[in-house]
């Protein structure tokens, strides 16, 4: 009985580390990402560690979604002169030679 | 395991579980909404754990988590703007939402609050409240800018368009125009190589005939002799 929120929070961790692994879009996927922080946070705290719980909190929920999106939009920026590559590709063969 | 433990519990199973379920599956407008309402439930779950195990440390994390939370919420409205406007949410389920979350903040927070007596504590307690239901209520109006908003300077490919000068076909300064400079391709009824009439056109004058009274190009076709000022009629003639 007195172990309920202890289990209530492995439950949730569980959870959102199943649903992480399940959605497959990188974009998608930040979503679950920032609930297991969350729910490693709550877990961390109620195993009586709340210096550990700050910096899951800290990490888990602003930075690791951040890194994921920026990373996802760079990606997509990235990827969206390609699909113009019929159009102009000797053009776009200089634009990549430049950028390298 | 005391009343603040099985809040918590509660709350967590009955709160957290099915905001859970909205932030992993939906459009991306319902997902962002249900994640406030998670760092939220969160953070509220963390106060009550802290009374519930009489442990006032344990109140440090859900400051973080009230400060931390709406900041990464925020993070996915910016990022994810395009998405957000293709399928904007419907306002008045927001609405509803965001009720719920100050109902659930000031459900929480008044019992805590109660407990806790004047104080530190107390002053703590209330500045994690209304930094939840600001999170929330900053949260939904960004939701709600739409494109409008801050989120214009996702379409162009650098960032928001500089001040600077500026490019894309219009003419930039003046200096490269003959006409006033203001920036828009000069269009003040001129056809381009025709004769520059600027100034009032002398009738009296044929075209061919070398002008005498001072330097004006009126009426001249393009090519004639210009024969204007002090070379007309050898040096020095009335100069």
């Amino acid at each position: 009985m007195t172990d309920l929120p202890l289990l209530a929070g492995l439950a949730l961790v569980v959870a959102a580390a199943t649903a992480t692994v399940l959605v497959r879009d990188p974009g998608r996927q930040a979503f679950p990402l920032a609930l297991l922080g969350l729910a490693l946070g709550v877990l961390f705290l109620l195993l009586q560690a709340p210096d550990v719980a700050l910096s899951q909190l800290a990490v888990g929920c602003a930075l690791t979604p951040l890194m994921v999106l920026l990373t996802v939009r760079k990606a997509r920026r990235r990827a969206r002169p390609r699909g113009r590559a019929d159009a102009a590709p000797a053009r776009l063969r200089h634009e990549e030679e430049d950028r390298e | 395991m005391n009343g603040w433990l099985a809040a918590a519990t509660a709350l967590l199973v009955c709160g957290v579980g099915p905001a859970a379920y909205g932030v992993v599956t939906g459009p991306v407008h319902r997902r962002i909404a249900a994640q406030n309402l998670t760092t939220t439930l969160v953070s509220l779950v963390l106060l009550l754990l802290a009374q519930g195990y009489a442990r006032p440390a344990y109140v440090d994390t859900a400051l973080l988590l009230a400060v931390l939370g709406p900041a990464g919420t925020l993070v996915y409205v910016r990022l994810l703007a395009p998405d957000v406007a293709e399928r904007p949410p419907r306002p008045r389920r927001l609405r509803a939402l965001t009720l719920t979350n100050y109902v659930a903040v000031a459900a929480v927070t008044l019992p805590l609050c109660a407990a806790a007596g004047p104080g530190r504590s107390l002053a703590k307690l209330l500045v994690i409240a209304v930094l939840l239901g600001l999170g929330s209520h900053v949260t939904a109006r960004a939701m709600t800018a739409g494109p409008g908003g801050p989120a214009d300077d996702e379409t162009s490919p650098d960032g928001p368009a500089p001040d600077g000068p500026v490019t894309g076909g219009r003419v930039t300064g003046g200096a490269s125009t003959d006409g006033p400079v203001t920036g828009a391709p000069a269009d003040d009824g001129r056809t381009p190589g025709g004769p520059v009439t600027d100034g009032p056109v002398d009738d009296r004058r044929a075209p061919g005939d070398p002008v005498t009274d001072g330097p004006t190009y009126d009426g001249q076709p393009p090519g004639a002799p210009l024969t204007n000022g002090p070379a007309a009629g050898g040096p020095g003639a009335g100069r």
